[in-house]
């Protein structure tokens, strides 16, 4: 028997960078793209969704602000997240060791960060 | 150069090489994005072509953005001087619609130009202002909202305008104004920008404001207007 496929919230504002990530992605996973926050926010709320990735700087609201809005409510607090970040590790305004406590499952530096590394941190996350 | 006004240099110089930075990564996280892809053997068939493409179109985004910067830094810095001439504007937007197309339509964006050859010439700088137009287009093409972005090329009075017309409100007039009084001293800071615009308003600002133009930026209702405003050529050689 086929097993369903899990599915994947990616929240990326790029529509090039979106294209590449989801085209590395779908070969495993089933692909939902938000393009801001509150689409983010409205996917989350209208389908089960196994895991999120998200863009740390989106347009009206932050990566940040889309965390502290899942992890809000009870039935989101263990979906976990992959933060996307154009700022290195060092200045991304959580500290790794505060991580685990905001549920951040992962962090991808995205100009070093190969598609292909996001599907491994994904699999990695879900297992 | 008394203690405040180093600091003030100093402060201006980080802001800006963080406005910068933070924005040529986009363009180099794409390349990179898509090199590695190609690299891994994950595109198939025409998918290859369109991804040359698309390595091809960030890679000249990236080149812009470092020209419009240095050209901006040299003006500033009294290291350049612009010569003005007859500038046929709608030549300029015409350019700049053409070269900008293939990263509107990898945005779902249309852009479209309305333009007239009776406009009489302005006093430019023909690359000054391809350079400001493309700068200004290509950061929205990335952050719009909107489906369709305008380019509108027209005379006011003594005037010649492009107005780039798109729909939102954060790009705001206050933002825009922020940016242009802290010109010289210091640049608002990436993260209170909308995404992709800081630098293109740099650029734009500093390159009009070197041909004796006017950039600004203001909405009605949910339209926004970007405007470049540049004062009749009295010449009559057009370029």
């Amino acid at each position: 028997m086929k097993t369903a496929l899990r599915t994947v919230l990616l929240v990326e504002p790029d529509y090039m960078l979106g294209d590449n990530y989801q085209t590395a992605l779908s070969k495993n996973f089933n692909i939902l793209i938000a393009r801001s926050a509150q689409e983010a926010i409205d996917v989350v709320d209208s389908q089960p969704v196994d895991l999120i990735i998200t863009d740390t700087l989106i347009s009206e609201n932050n990566g940040i602000e889309i965390l502290y809005e899942i992890r809000s409510y009870g039935d989101w607090l263990e979906l976990p997240v992959i933060m996307l970040s154009s700022l290195p590790v060092g200045d991304f305004p959580i500290a790794p060791q505060d991580w685990a406590k905001y549920g951040i499952s992962n962090f991808a530096y995205k100009p070093k960060t190969q598609p292909i590394d996001l599907v491994k941190m994904v699999q990695l996350a879900l297992v | 150069m008394g203690k405040n006004n180093k600091q003030i240099v100093t402060t201006s110089n980080t802001d800006l090489l963080r406005v910068v930075a933070n924005e040529l990564k986009l363009p180099l996280t794409n390349i990179q994005s898509t090199a590695s892809m190609l690299v891994n053997g994950q595109f198939d068939g025409d998918e290859i072509s369109e991804q040359n493409a698309r390595l091809l179109i960030n890679s000249l985004q990236a080149v812009d953005m470092i020209d419009g910067i240095l050209l901006a830094g040299r003006i500033q810095t009294n290291q350049t001087a612009l010569d003005l001439t007859a500038v046929n504007v709608s030549s300029v937007a015409r350019e700049a619609h053409a070269e900008l197309n293939g990263l509107a339509a990898r945005y779902d964006r249309t852009l479209r130009l309305q333009t007239t050859d009776s406009l009489a010439p302005a006093s430019a700088n023909y690359e000054a202002l391809k350079t400001s137009l493309n700068s200004m287009l290509s950061s929205l093409i990335r952050s719009s909202k909107s489906e369709v972005i305008e380019i509108l090329v027209h005379n006011r009075l003594d005037r010649v305008m492009i107005t780039l017309r798109d729909e939102g409100q954060v790009f705001s007039n206050q933002t825009v104004k922020s940016v242009l009084n802290n010109l010289g001293r210091s640049v608002q800071p990436a993260k209170s920008l909308p995404s992709s615009s800081g630098l293109g308003v740099y650029i734009s600002s500093v390159l009009m404001e070197a041909m004796n133009g006017k950039f600004d930026a203001y909405t009605i209702g949910n339209k926004r207007s970007i405007t470049f405003s540049l004062q009749k050529s009295e010449q009559l050689t057009l370029l």
